[in-house]
């Protein structure tokens, strides 16, 4: 038996024939040689048969192709409605495995759609969930909304709060009405020595009603009583961390000895394990024991706090205390420019990042829009292609509920899908974001340090806006079309779509195109800000300096050092190590956020009462300038003689020259601490330093004053040393050195300046880095979806420009009508973009630096971008419509 | 009128007639649908492939049929027609209306079927 079917191709060859085609007219060409055979014809009688029925076979070719049906995939079976609840899952299963492979066989739209809504989803839930943790959380303390701060402020700038001085917060705690308890501590580094390693741990020293304030218990053992904040009681309560760490959660760790800073103090108990107070690290709590230091009214060392009495509301509570500090205030010299207020415990370590949360969760929002917007768009076209093979359906016999229900099924289908990947990408998200986090929103007070947990209600909540996009704007448009009559449908060859639809559809379009807008504003006003910011001068140089801190206790905290020796040891040990250029120690590191202050007093000057000189207060070893790159404008540094010369000396700043030697040179002048009449030793002024943006790069240098760490000291150093190249290659080395000037003094903290530099602008650099990302994604989907939508009005006026261009219209011409037809949403859309990010960008104020919210020169740029990105998405369709042929289109 | 041209006015006529009625008693391919027709109208009616396949993607169009491949082992896929329900009320429309042309012809002409 020959093979018809390629005789039949070979009778059709050069002719544009469809497969299906020659299929049919050569199985009808066999069944027929079949029988003749059968019925007893010559092989030469069949192939003259077969001749005279493939003579006008061009007739069936055309008449496939003028009737030619679109071949849907595989249709459902469309069933008659039938009874019975079971049978009515069994077919929404099956309309969903339809919806399934239907996604599958239309790969490109699919893809699109689901990596879109994905975005909006997972987007939105992780930043959410961020917000969740840090800011929305409520604290593990019993009813911990009725927990306040306590601060000092400024008293002519009420956001200039500051540390409290122990003599204050007595006078508080003693006039006000509204606390029910008050507390007070100070944080402090420990060593601690015995059972294991030395180590440094961080912790505090607080007054015995801490607890009781806060309202939590010890999981073993007890807290502090108040006999207990008297010196000579040395006690101490660890943290679950410690206590699993260091000594494998032992029970009968109750009435060890444990060596802090040298002394001998006994464990009395262990918190719980979820008790952050304030932070994960914080693992050490010893009683204040006051010192007469301590009773200074002008020194700001510790953190205050309190609880509500009941029916006190946090207005009125605020208002008492700011009475009584303004009551101190006239009634203490030292408290001449002060006076206090409250804040809420949640706040604190979060105020500042409020704002730039906030302003990422609209970003975010506004990014979740633009998805759906832009799956809405991708729904309508879909449908409107799809409407013959609706009119198909519902002639073959398809009721318009069930035609519904499965268009239904494939909506859900493509939003669960959505929804699925979405909640990856969030998990994916929030872990790569939580290691990413600036320390402000990774540490923050009272929270879970490390992981954040996928907020389930956003999930929810975005899911749920996915499922309503899909289902939604599937169904829509086909509802709108079962409402026509399919046969007119059919018969016109008309590719369908409601006349209100285009309409809906450009306004759309503008919509997404404006809330892009928004975000690239946002995201470009940050980015110029934070380049203005990391390009000032911070009048060191950071490159190549490693730092670490460590400890040096000693009985008298901030009287004369017990150490001594100690800058000439580092000189010594680690000055001359290979590798190393400089070296050096500061108490307060630049741009750590780390500041103490003193008033004191000039020799021969005299100044208004409660206008005296303040600075803030520094110690340095020899050599600390040079190895942080500060300049010395005028005079000297220290020098190891000042340890042994017996004159005290001091360096002040620019700005504290400036301030109180406008016209004078303050090299050789005398001051002291405290006021004119304190009994502190004069000190020499020998050197004026250059300034730097110790409080950071977007703040003003205040005024500073420096003495040598051999005439004072501090607990804490932080040990700086300058490196001919990579910093932390020199760590191994420099900690040795260190420990050969004191085994007992175990270094932390380990990192570079650059490190410093970058974590000081890591809460504008994180919200830019995110707000780029979210315009990034704002901008592709708003390209795909202008593209989306000009690609499919393009393919319904595909018969319109045929005919122009039969005419004689240019394909110049044609792109010209395609783009400028697209180009009014998409200005539209620019020009509501740019108002909306007007008043959108006011947000950011608090976050901007040197950058105005108006920026028009940002905002013109953004508008551009965008303007001609979308030109451009309308652009590729417009060529493709100009390239069609138009005698093809006209017989189409 | 020639006998040929009559012919092929009934044959135009009377094709959709033939084929809804042939498929509404099963699903049929196409060689089966022209060969049935050809024997239960005794050889006066015969449609070759250039007219017979044209007939059916119409009749396909207009929503009256549904094609459908259907596959068996060892076999030549083959496409399958079978009537819709719009193909249905179409045939039933029609035999009315054949229906009652006959009982016209009758009454005027005579003519009695079979």
């Amino acid at each position: 038996m020959p093979d018809w079917k390629a005789v039949v191709r070979a009778r059709v060859q050069g002719i544009d024939v469809d497969d299906e085609v020659v299929d049919e007219v050569s199985e009808h060409v066999e069944e027929m040689v079949r029988n003749l055979t059968a019925a007893g014809h010559s092989a030469v009688d069949s192939r003259a048969a077969v001749e005279r029925e493939l003579a006008d076979i061009q007739a069936v070719i055309d008449a496939a192709r003028s009737n030619r049906l679109r071949r849907a995939p595989r249709l459902p079976a469309v069933e008659p409605p039938s009874p019975g609840r079971l049978k009515a899952v069994r077919v929404f299963a099956r309309d969903c495995a339809h919806g399934v492979r239907l996604l599958i066989a239309r790969p490109g739209f699919t893809a699109v759609a689901v990596l879109t809504l994905a975005l909006g989803v997972g987007a939105n839930t992780a930043i959410f969930s961020v917000i969740q943790a840090v800011l929305l959380d409520p604290l593990p303390f019993p009813e911990s909304d009725r927990l306040v701060m306590m601060w000092e402020r400024n008293a002519t700038d009420p956001d200039d709060i500051f540390i409290v001085s122990a003599p204050n917060y007595r006078d508080w705690a003693a006039r006000a009405r509204s606390f029910e308890s008050t507390a007070i501590w100070e944080y402090k580094t420990f060593n601690i020595a015995g059972d294991g390693e030395p180590e440094q741990v961080p912790g505090m020293r607080i007054s015995a009603s801490v607890f009781p304030m806060l309202r939590v218990a010890p999981q073993l053992g007890r807290v502090f009583t108040p006999a207990e904040d008297l010196p000579g009681n040395d006690v101490v309560v660890i943290s679950d961390s410690l206590w699993r760490r260091r000594y494998s959660s032992r029970r009968d760790i109750i009435g060890q000895d444990v060596r802090l800073n040298g002394r001998p103090f006994e464990i009395v108990g262990v918190m719980p394990p979820e008790f952050r107070f304030t932070q994960d690290r914080h693992a050490i709590w010893v009683p204040i024991h006051f010192t007469d230091r301590d009773g200074l009214r002008d020194a700001h060392s510790f953190t205050t706090a309190a609880r509500l009495v009941d029916g006190v509301d946090y207005e009125s509570a605020k208002a008492e205390l700011e009475a009584i500090g303004r009551q101190l205030s006239s009634e203490y010299e030292e408290n001449h420019d002060e006076s206090a207020t409250i804040t809420r415990l949640d706040e604190l370590g979060v105020r500042s990042v409020r704002t730039t949360l906030l302003m990422l969760q609209g970003a975010v929002v506004l990014v979740a829009l633009i998805a759906c917007v832009n799956v809405a768009n991708l729904l309508l076209a879909q449908a409107s292609i799809r409407q013959r093979e609706f009119s198909i359906r519902r002639a073959l016999g398809a009721g318009s509920g069930r035609l519904a229900g499965q268009i239904l099924a494939e909506g859900l289908v493509l939003a669960l899908a959505g929804g699925a990947a979405g909640a990856l990408l969030a998990w994916a998200s929030t872990s790569a974001m939580a290691s990413q986090l600036p320390a402000s929103i990774k540490f923050a007070p009272f929270r879970a340090a490390g992981s954040i947990p996928i907020h389930a209600g956003t999930l929810a909540f975005t899911f749920a806006l996915a499922l309503v996009t899909g289902i939604v704007f599937s169904l829509a448009p086909m509802l709108a079309a079962t409402r026509s009559d399919p046969g007119a449908a059919l018969k016109s060859g008309d590719r369908g779509g409601t006349s209100r639809l285009p309409i809906f559809r450009n306004a759309l379009m503008a919509v997404e195109v404006a809330l892009a807008v928004v975000v690239l504003a946002g995201a470009g006003l940050m980015i110029k800000s934070v380049g203005r910011l990391m390009a000032i001068d911070p009048g060191l140089d950071a490159s190549n300096v490693l730092l670490m801190d460590i400890a040096l206790p000693q009985a008298d905290t901030y009287g004369q050092p017990q150490r001594t020796t100690f800058c000439q040891d580092v000189q010594r040990e680690v000055g001359s190590l290979p590798g190393v250029v400089a070296a050096g120690a500061i108490s307060h590191l630049p741009l750590s956020g780390a500041n103490a202050g003193r008033g004191f007093a000039i020799d021969g000057r005299s100044f208004p009462p409660q206008q005296g000189p303040n600075a803030s207060y520094r110690l340095t070893c020899p050599g600390y300038f040079t190895t942080l790159g500060i300049r010395m404008v005028r005079g000297r540094d220290f020098t190891h003689a000042d340890a042994t010369s017996g004159q005290p000396v001091a360096i002040i700043n620019e700005t504290a020259a400036a301030t109180y030697w406008p016209n004078a040179d303050p090299i050789g002048s005398r001051i002291k601490l405290g006021d004119i009449n304190s009994n502190s030793t004069w000190m020499i002024v020998v050197g004026v330093s250059a300034d730097v943006r110790h409080f950071g790069l977007d703040a003003t240098p205040r005024r500073e004053l420096f003495r040598p760490y051999s005439q004072a000291a501090w607990p804490v150093m932080t040990i700086a040393v300058k490196s001919a190249s990579e910093p932390l290659g020199l760590a191994t080395s420099v900690r040795a050195s260190l420990r050969r000037i004191d085994p007992d003094q175990p270094v932390s903290r380990v990192r570079t300046m650059e490190q410093v530099v970058a974590e000081s602008v890591g809460l504008r650099r994180f919200p830019m880095l995110l707000l780029a990302l979210f315009a990034a994604v704002a901008l592709v989907l708003s390209a795909v979806g202008v593209y989306g939508v000009v690609s499919y009005v393009v393919s319904q006026r595909t018969r319109e420009i045929g005919i122009r261009m039969a005419l004689g219209a240019k394909r110049a011409t044609v792109i010209r009508l395609v783009v400028t037809r697209a180009a009014v949403p998409i200005v539209i859309g620019v020009v509501a973009g740019a108002i909306g990010a007007r008043l959108a960008s006011r947000q950011l104020t608090g976050l901007l630096f040197e950058v105005a919210p108006s920026d028009p020169s940002v905002l013109t740029a953004i508008a551009v971008l965008l303007g001609v990105v979308a030109l451009a998405a309308s652009w590729i369709p417009a060529t493709r419509a100009a390239s069609v042929d138009p005698v093809v289109v006209l017989r189409a | 009128m020639s006998n040929d041209h009559m012919e092929q006015d009934v044959r135009k006529g009377s094709a959709e007639l033939l084929v809804l009625a042939l498929v509404e008693e099963r699903a049929r391919h196409g060689y089966e649908i022209g060969k049935l027709i050809e024997e239960r109208s005794g050889g006066v009616l015969k449609f070759h492939i250039a007219s017979l396949y044209p007939m059916l993607y119409k009749l396909e169009r207009r929503g009256l049929i549904q094609g459908r491949w259907v596959e068996k082992t060892g076999q030549r896929r083959k496409r399958f027609y079978r009537i819709t329900a719009d193909g249905r009320r179409v045939l039933q429309s029609q035999r009315n209306r054949w229906a009652e042309f006959m009982g016209a012809l009758a009454r005027v002409a005579g003519i009695r079927h079979a």
